[in-house]
């Protein structure tokens, strides 16, 4: 399953149980700016992840017992229908978040085209600033993107253990973030220094 | 037209017999009401560009406008009226209470002691600093001296705060806290600048840029992720917005 939404889904359905129209009001709330899917494709997630059995319907019985969920007594019409994580789900999304944190090609990527630019005939260490430059750029754009997290409410422990969990992944994401932004400090000064060293040297003059 | 206006900035200073570069050629301007936060690790010349669009220093090229008029900066003249700047300093302040610590720009310019104080009384509240109000700086914990240095720039009621990295000295579960602080100043009325050296820092501001070796490198907008180059690695010269 590739689709972010879809895990981005399956993550509030672990929250709590919860119906598409609900779903998407909550995802606009949490990833509004990042993830702005329309609502036909929270439906479609709900299909995919019913079924790859990674969320099931609430029995209405146990939707009626629920406080939180219960529709309101002059609700006449049908009980939407809410889905839960099953253990599968929770599982799969668990392993979804530790592979998002470990895997970084945007990183991976830019070393690698480091490395390749250090052919013959073109200004290597104007390339490799080039790219620092451009990766600067991506880290604050999505450092800007990132919401601050949400204050410790706490109003019942569903709800605070949900926040704590959001809390728990936008730090993992800022960290990464503060790590790319020392590692960018650090490639410039690197490359000064190559640069420093070179000049009168070489065919690359470096800047004043 | 804009609130702060710098453009093509530039600053070197002298240390011992070296020759150091803390702005290269930097133009930004910031709207009223904007929140705008600077990424970058000390000496990267994030504090000069907020002394001297304080007015503090006098940039070597290069000018300063803020609110339309030119800023001379520099020569004692102090901060330049309607710009409130905040860098904490835990071991700065005498003795006084807080209060009268807050009170200080106010009674500087011969306001009524008891009119400053109730200004200043104000502005503790609304940083969430009053129970600070009858210490001393010596009694404070980090996170509380950051709030009543904002309290403080907030008592003179400037259109544009300059904060420099206020979650430096703040423990960690307190930091996010002092930052929507400072999200919740700028505001129609009054413009916020900080600087900061951690992605939080840029977290939901409305404008994002990083500066290094004096240059002022990637802009990120809120409008939509809008990422420019503020400056080419080989290019010359640098035009931010």
């Amino acid at each position: 399953m590739r689709s972010a939404v879809n895990w981005a889904v399956l993550g509030l359905v672990i929250e709590r149980p919860s119906y598409g129209y609900e779903l998407f009001q909550r995802l606009e709330r949490r990833y509004g700016g990042v993830l702005e899917p329309p609502i036909s494709q929270i439906y479609a997630a709900l299909n995919a992840l019913e079924r790859a059995a990674l969320i099931e319907p609430l029995p209405v019985e146990q939707l009626l017992t629920e406080p939180e969920e219960a529709p309101r007594p002059s609700a006449r019409r049908q009980p939407k229908v809410h889905y839960r994580a099953t253990a599968s789900g929770a599982r799969a999304f668990r392993e979804w978040v530790a592979e998002q944190m470990r895997g970084d090609p945007q990183h991976v990527e830019l070393l690698r085209r480091i490395a390749g630019a250090a052919a013959p005939g073109i200004d290597r260490s104007g390339t490799m600033r080039e790219l620092v430059d451009a990766y600067e750029r991506a880290c604050v754009e999505e450092a800007s993107l990132l919401p601050l997290p949400p204050a410790r409410s706490g109003s019942t422990p569903a709800v605070a253990a949900g926040e704590l969990v959001e809390r728990l992944v936008l730090a993992a994401r800022r960290g990464l973030l503060d790590a790319h932004f020392a590692w960018i400090a650090y490639a410039r000064t690197e490359i000064e220094a190559f640069e420093r060293t070179r000049t009168g040297q070489l065919d690359e003059p470096a800047e004043a | 037209m804009s609130l702060l206006r710098l453009e093509r900035v530039s600053k070197r200073y002298r240390r011992g017999r070296r020759d150091v570069v803390a702005l290269d050629d930097v133009s930004l301007t910031i709207d009223a009401g904007e929140l705008v936060a600077i990424w970058g690790v000390p000496r990267s010349g994030r504090t000069t560009l907020l002394r001297i669009a304080a007015g503090l220093e006098q940039p070597d090229g290069g000018a300063v406008q803020f609110g339309g008029r030119v800023l001379p900066g520099g020569h004692d003249e102090g901060l330049a009226p309607g710009v409130g700047f905040v860098q904490v300093d835990l071991t700065a302040v005498g003795g006084e209470s807080i209060l009268d610590h807050v009170a200080m720009p106010l009674l500087a310019r011969g306001e009524a002691p008891e009119l400053a104080r109730e200004r200043a009384m104000l502005q503790l509240e609304r940083v969430g600093a009053a129970g600070c109000a009858g210490l001393q700086s010596r009694e404070l914990e980090p996170t509380e001296h950051v709030r009543v240095a904002i309290a403080q720039a907030l008592v003179t009621t400037p259109r544009l705060l300059l904060v420099d990295d206020p979650t430096r000295h703040v423990d960690l579960l307190e930091r996010e806290a002092v930052l929507l602080l400072v999200r919740s100043i700028a505001d129609g009325e009054v413009a916020v600048l900080m600087t900061t050296g951690e992605a939080m820092g840029v977290s939901g501001v409305d404008r994002a840029l990083t500066i290094s070796g004096g240059v002022l490198r990637a802009e990120a907008a809120a409008d939509g992720g809008n990422v420019v180059a503020l400056r080419g690695s080989r290019s010359g010269g640098g035009d931010a917005r």
